[in-house]
């Protein structure tokens, strides 16, 4: 029993260590293979033929790029696969994924390549089109690192240029150290060039994120500035210079007139708004542009007749015997058609009561014989009266004369006898009163007469030859308030008294006496003549 | 003491803190130009990759000695002159071109050496000057340090000569004492900004680092003007003293 137990063992014992060893061979094999997968053997590399090549570490955007350059161009490549090793210990080269298979000659090994101190080892596998397979080696470290220039911005001005210099928004990490650790705390430097001068700017930067941006002051005016950009560090190779960047300053006349020509442009449109209006104010206001619908008054087309003022359209003139008023008064009767006489009413007429104060001479409207129409006016104003007696106190007027309302009187060489009626340019407004032309005699005779110290008797062309005698008697307040009129024709106030001795007569406020009387009595009267100036 | 006399100690006075900070600054451009020497060695490496070993920087030791900063500058001081010996090794199987190449990293190395040395040596005198303290034995974190820096050169060392001092070895030792110097130097620009003596060393004034330039064609030179300003030093306080 024993020994059948022995000799069970036995074979299990001798039957186990072939089954492991087979086992551990499969498993040897495949360990190999899955390593041979990730490694590779410096050795393979080793059968590889050399080319050279000249491989760079390049800082470029803060990223770590291994650049490699091959000197035989001649064949045309396929494709690169990058490796690399280190020499601090033992391990065989590795593959980076994002680097194999390439086709352009550099790969990004910020994520790899940790060790500041270490020695690395890049073996690039290069693959032609004929299906050769050459190497590129070398070996880097971190002091290698060439460090390019951040990408910068040039912006010029009148007399300064802003330099914005892009960062990434975090420091990276680079051989396991800040960027700025790496280079030794060194700083960057612009380099302003203009010409011959050269300025170098050293901005302190220890831990800049993000976009930073450096004015460079104090410069020259229309004067072309060159900016590069580029990092000094202490530890590592030659810095790169960032290719020139060109600006020219604008000067500061054409600064300055671009702003003038904005302010003379705003200027001259505020202006010319102003202009308009105004220009549209005072044509609304019409101080301008005046439409043609002058007044009269204001035309001043018809130049002629401002100079020389047409005769006023004729009138309903009579011819007026004047007759000198006595003290005695009279009542105005207002009764043209009654022919009676009243020769203690007819006043005297007197020289004293007329002026050459008064009205526009105009034209007689009817020519007829003064003989037929008379009248007779009686005045009874106090003033009248009192003119009479400044003047010859009771004696009798001398001249018992005819007026002509509304025209030029021509004293006659008679006195006594009555003013001959003249031709009236303007319309006559009396009823019944003719119009007509000009005479055109040209000799026009401007007087007053002081109604007051007159009585006038219209000469009418009747048989009965009945003349009206007004009076100022029922309406002295009238005359009293009579404006006189001057020689333009407006009534003035009753101011001036003053007589002359040419009379002057309106055409109405024609006073008869009691009625009218074709008798030219000059016997004073004791009518009241008031102030007597005939108003229109 | 007449004014005259008192320009030479004006002057020792106010340069003197800028010329022994102006070591250090010329330390950090030995470092750099060093690097850039070990560099030049390291071009096709790809042979090579199969011998890469890993000689375990002891990296461990960096937080020990950044807060005291003469602890940092012995320690670098240490480095250089462990990285100047592994260069001194013989060199014979190698090409004329490597041979010449390793030549200039020499020299490099021992600039460097030197400047880590006045560096070190300004710091020990600002103590002893400052701090009249007994000396105490030295921490044991700072031997610890020390003995793992050792060891770090000897993996170095012995892999060289394992490798029978071939073309390889020398790119790979090439490289792992740059990375060293390259730690160390980000190490410390790390400290100076976090204490802000960076920006201190930034402002140095153009004529010091003229003086700088002049006084590093020869070590002799400069050596000699630092003495000379001990003595003028001296005799202002025997000037002082005679006065009084």
């Amino acid at each position: 029993m024993r020994c059948e137990s022995r000799e069970r063992t036995y074979r299990l014992t001798r039957m186990l260590p072939s089954h492991a060893f087979s086992i551990v061979r499969l498993l040897s094999l495949c360990l190999v293979v899955c390593v041979s997968l990730q490694f590779t053997s410096s050795s393979v590399f080793e059968d590889y033929p050399k080319e050279s090549c000249d491989v760079n570490l390049t800082l470029r955007n803060f990223r770590l790029i291994l650049s490699w350059e091959l000197k035989n161009k001649s064949i045309p490549l396929t494709h690169y696969t990058f490796w690399f090793t280190i020499m601090s210990k033992p391990e065989d080269p590795k593959a980076l994924e994002n680097c194999t298979n390439i086709t352009e000659p550099s790969c990004d090994v910020t994520e790899e390549w940790t060790g500041p101190s270490e020695i690395y080892v890049p073996l690039i596998v290069i693959y032609r089109g004929n299906s050769t397979v050459s190497l590129c080696e070398g070996s880097v470290v971190a002091t290698d690192t060439r460090v390019e220039p951040p990408e910068f911005e040039v912006v010029g001005f009148t007399d300064h240029i802003n330099v914005t210099m892009k960062f990434p928004p975090v420091t990276p990490k680079i051989f396991g150290e800040s960027i700025w650790e790496m280079l030794g705390y060194k700083s960057l430097v612009i380099r302003e060039q203009a010409g011959q001068s050269i300025k170098l700017h050293k901005p302190t930067m220890k831990s800049i994120t993000g976009n930073f941006t450096y004015v460079l002051r104090d410069l020259l005016p229309k004067t072309n500035y060159c900016v590069s950009v580029y990092f000094e560090a202490e530890t590592l190779e030659t810095s790169i210079k960032s290719p020139f960047k060109c600006t020219a300053l604008q000067p500061d006349q054409e600064s300055g007139s671009s702003e003038y020509d904005k302010v003379g442009i705003v200027t001259g449109c505020v202006i010319a708004v102003l202009f308009f209006s105004i220009v549209v104010m005072l044509k609304r206001i019409g101080y301008i542009c005046l439409k043609h619908n002058f007044p009269n008054a204001l035309n001043f087309h018809n130049f002629l007749s401002w100079i020389f003022p047409e005769v006023p359209p004729s009138e309903g003139v009579d011819k007026l015997e004047i007759i000198p008023s006595s003290k005695k008064k009279k009542v105005w009767n207002y009764d043209y058609g009654d022919g009676s006489d009243s020769d203690e009413d007819v006043p005297k007429a007197s020289a004293t009561g007329y002026t050459t104060h008064g009205l526009m001479g105009r034209l007689l409207s009817q020519a007829s014989d003064p003989a037929n129409h008379p009248l007779e006016s009686q005045l009874e104003e106090d003033s009248a009266a009192e003119e009479s007696d400044a003047t010859e106190p009771g004696t009798e007027p001398e001249l018992p004369t005819e007026a002509v309302v509304g025209l030029g009187l021509r004293p006659s060489e008679d006195p006594s006898g009555p003013y001959e009626r003249r031709e009236s340019v303007l319309q006559d407004s009396f009823p019944g009163d003719d119009s007509s032309s000009v005479n055109g005699t040209g000799d026009k005779v401007i007087f007053n007469v002081n109604l007051n110290s007159v009585f006038l008797r219209v000469l009418h062309d009747d048989s009965e030859g009945g003349s009206e005698v007004s009076s100022l008697a029922e309406d002295p307040v009238h005359l009293d308030e009579a404006p006189h009129r001057t020689e333009s024709g407006l009534p003035m106030a009753g101011e001036d008294r003053t007589q002359s001795p040419h009379p002057s007569v309106s055409s109405q406020g024609l006073w008869t006496e009691d009625g009218s009387s074709e008798k030219t009595d000059t016997s004073d009267s004791d009518a009241d003549t008031g102030d007597g100036y005939i108003m229109r | 003491m007449t004014p005259e006399r008192l320009w030479p100690v004006v002057l020792v006075a106010l340069f003197i803190m800028p010329i022994q900070s102006l070591n250090c600054v010329l330390l950090d451009n030995a470092t750099l130009e060093s690097v850039r020497l070990l560099r030049s060695i390291i071009r096709s490496p790809l042979k090579c990759l199969k011998e890469i070993k890993n000689f375990e920087f002891p990296k461990e030791i960096l937080p020990y000695i950044q807060h005291v900063e003469r602890d940092m500058k012995e320690a670098f001081y240490i480095v250089s002159i462990q990285a100047l010996s592994i260069f001194f090794s013989q060199n014979s199987h190698v090409s004329p071109v490597i041979a010449e190449r390793l030549q200039h990293i020499r020299m490099g190395l021992y600039e460097q050496m030197h400047q880590a040395q006045d560096c070190f040596m300004d710091e020990e005198e600002e103590n002893k000057e400052g701090d009249h303290k007994p000396k105490h034995p030295r921490p044991k974190f700072l031997q610890k340090v020390y003995l793992e820096l050792s060891k770090y050169f000897i993996r170095i060392n012995k892999f060289l000569g394992d490798k029978k001092y071939s073309v390889c070895a020398w790119k790979i030792v090439a490289a792992e004492i740059r990375r060293c110097f390259i730690i160390f130097y980000n190490f410390k620009k790390l400290l100076k900004i976090q204490s802000g003596m960076f920006s201190e060393l930034r402002f140095l004034p153009s004529f010091l680092l003229h003086l700088k330039y002049a006084c590093a064609v020869h070590d002799v030179a400069v050596s000699s003007a630092r003495l000379v300003l001990h003595v003028m030093f001296v005799v202002s306080e025997a000037c002082l003293t005679l006065a009084h």
